[in-house]
């Protein structure tokens, strides 16, 4: 029955994916039907179809929405398996990269790089451009991470409180150090640190795509093999060990794959938040905890969820387009209180 | 077998393990006892690899601890710990299916959920099934992870080697009956040519159960061997300071333990 109910869901999602695919593909100032998406796409791989469309909606779609949708894909996934991963990891189902401070430390390295090398960095243009500042974001997510990591380990065990506070430390530390860089910053910086700060899909090109599909198709792929260590993980990394799970190379693979694709994500999307928290906590009210379907749905629902949100930033407010970040915060926020406080009445029954 | 040879440990001045030695053979449940703050549960990791000694041997199948790796070692060695740290509402059954993860790669098999039901009956736990394991209480979790690790244990043997079972007061939380039938499943277990190592708080339970015994008296071991050989008055009122008396009662099958004389703590 389980399994029904998990293949039923897993169509359901990837149908809606794929309607919010093409309407992030079509929708707009210049609208595309879906007919003509496929014409065009189809001419690409060497097949002429009767489908007419102008040459405006041809360049429109290849140019901008094509790769905008696949960013939304990449990030979408990548940001919602990691957050299942880092829940797993820290036995919490309310650890999120952007909350315990990674995606902070990793915007907070992309507006370091922005102020004080960016002739540095503009001066290398496209893929690897893209990959510079991937890199450094990289190293401040990952630099975040380790930090957070082992603030809260005390004799053996992740203790989730001292997790939380430190990562509201290090939010705020990040915070204070980006403002700095924002006060020191001129005009044309500051455009560029408040997309940082409130993320946007805007800025999406081929280049940025080529530049995070090897960081975000890490987790996708790797994370789901770690389901069953991570399910073991659920009853205490002593015990995961005596289940044959190798607790090191979980950890690590988990910590680094997390600080890979919120690094990347970062730095070409500035900071979205809230994806890693709320899409594992729909899919585990949906079909329970087993990491083994929690980590095969949530690069899906992550895909669905943050192509339907940048198709509400772009339309939404027409011409105006709303930041992402602000559009998945205010999902994620309310999600996460509800949460907090159903843990709470989890406590005082039991 | 199982052997312990000259374990010495050292984490603070106050929690010394010096020079354990004992061995369990096949068939054998062998109980460490103990007063609080003796070192029992350091021991038990110890020997179940999760504390690194200082110096000594631990022979599991006369192969040092370190040969075996802990993806080996899941297959025919399970851990009932004292502390269990489950936090998402997994139900009872995916709970002890877990125990099963060291022997399936991606989907667990038909043996795997036979085995998981035959457990669940043993523990008493099959009408638990598909609880949340959050919403039970704290003897019926126990009972899970009981049955957890009896799935890691159970089915059938690749290799002709014992099996082991080790456990940190597998009695905690739970009623006399079922402290009763915990420690009948591990004696069951070890009957079939396996090795049990359990910690026990209860001298009447070790008494009655355990074929062998472990004292420890602030980290050092006090004696090891039958429980005729080493439970007796003097030995186990040093070990827990407090006078206490063996007994035979005329209708049991088994010595009981009692503290004796009046208002022993008014000059301790």
């Amino acid at each position: 029955m389980q399994l029904t109910r998990i293949r039923i869901i897993t169509i359901t999602v990837s149908a809606l994916l794929i309607l919010s695919v093409l309407a992030g593909m079509g929708m707009g100032a210049v609208a595309i039907a879906p007919l003509q998406i496929m014409a065009i796409l189809a001419k690409r791989i060497g097949f002429n179809s009767q489908v007419q469309y102008t040459d405006v909606q041809e360049s429109v779609l290849m140019a901008i929405r094509l790769p905008r949708v696949l960013l939304a894909v990449l990030i979408g996934s990548s940001l919602a398996i990691s957050g299942a991963a880092m829940q797993g990891l820290f036995r919490n189902p309310l650890a999120d990269p952007s909350l315990i401070g990674i995606s902070s430390g990793a915007s907070f390295a992309a507006v370091a790089a922005i102020v004080l090398g960016v002739n540095s960095v503009t001066a290398i243009s496209g893929i690897s451009g893209t990959y510079a500042l991937s890199f450094i974001t990289f190293s401040g997510a990952l630099f975040t991470a380790i930090i957070v990591y082992r603030l809260s380990q005390s004799g053996g065990k992740t203790i989730i409180a001292t997790m939380l506070l430190a990562g509201i430390a290090i939010n705020s530390l990040a915070g204070a150090g980006t403002g700095l860089f924002t006060y020191a910053a001129n005009d044309a910086q500051l455009r560029s640190i408040t997309f940082w700060m409130l993320g946007s899909l805007g800025g999406a090109s081929w280049g940025n795509v080529a530049g995070i599909l090897p960081f975000t198709l890490l987790p996708v792929f790797m994370l789901p093999a770690m389901a069953k260590s991570l399910n073991a993980f659920s009853l205490g990394e002593s015990n995961a060990s005596h289940l044959g799970t190798n607790t090191e190379r979980v950890k690590k693979t988990v910590v680094l794959l997390t600080a890979l694709c919120v690094g990347a994500s970062v730095a070409v999307a500035g900071v979205i938040g809230f994806v890693g928290l709320v899409v594992p906590h729909i899919i585990r009210l949906t079909v329970g905890p087993d990491n083994r379907y929690l980590l095969f749905l949530a690069p899906i629902m992550g895909a669905l969820l943050l192509v339907s949100a940048d198709l509400a930033a772009r339309t939404l407010f027409i011409p105006a387009e709303l930041p992402i970040g602000i559009i998945t915060s205010m999902i994620g926020a309310p999600v996460f209180l509800y949460m907090v406080v159903k843990e709470l009445k989890t406590q005082k029954n039991f | 077998m199982l052997n312990v040879q000259n374990i010495n440990f050292r984490i603070s001045p106050s929690l010394v393990l010096s020079d354990i030695s004992f061995d369990v053979n096949p068939g054998e449940l062998v109980a460490i006892l103990g007063a609080n703050g003796a070192g029992k549960s350091t021991l038990l990791k110890i020997i179940t690899g999760s504390l690194k000694m200082n110096s000594g041997n631990v022979l599991i199948n006369k192969l040092p601890l370190t040969f075996w790796s802990s993806k080996d070692l899941s297959t025919f060695a399970a851990v009932m710990q004292q502390q269990n740290q489950l936090q998402l509402p997994f139900s009872v059954y995916e709970v002890v299916m877990m125990g099963r993860y060291p022997h399936f790669n991606r989907k667990e098999t038909s043996e795997d959920e036979m085995i998981v039901n035959e457990v669940l009956v043993k523990a008493g736990i099959e009408k638990l099934k598909n609880r949340n394991y959050l919403t039970l209480s704290g003897g019926e979790q126990q009972r899970v992870h009981l049955a957890r690790v009896l799935a890691q244990i159970s089915g059938a043997k690749k290799i002709d080697e014992p099996r082991y079972l080790f456990m940190d007061e597998p009695s905690n939380n739970l009623d006399i009956r079922h402290q009763h039938s915990a420690l009948n499943i591990a004696k069951e277990f070890a009957g079939e040519g396996n090795c049990v190592v359990a910690v026990l708080h209860d001298l009447n339970l070790a008494l009655q159960y355990a074929d062998k015994i472990v004292l420890l008296k602030n980290g050092a071991m006090k004696g090891f061997g039958t429980c005729a050989d080493i439970m007796t008055d003097a030995s186990i009122s040093d070990v827990y300071d407090l006078p206490l008396s063996i007994f035979y009662p005329p209708m049991g099958r088994h010595a009981m333990v009692m503290p004796v004389g009046n208002n022993v703590f008014v000059n301790a």
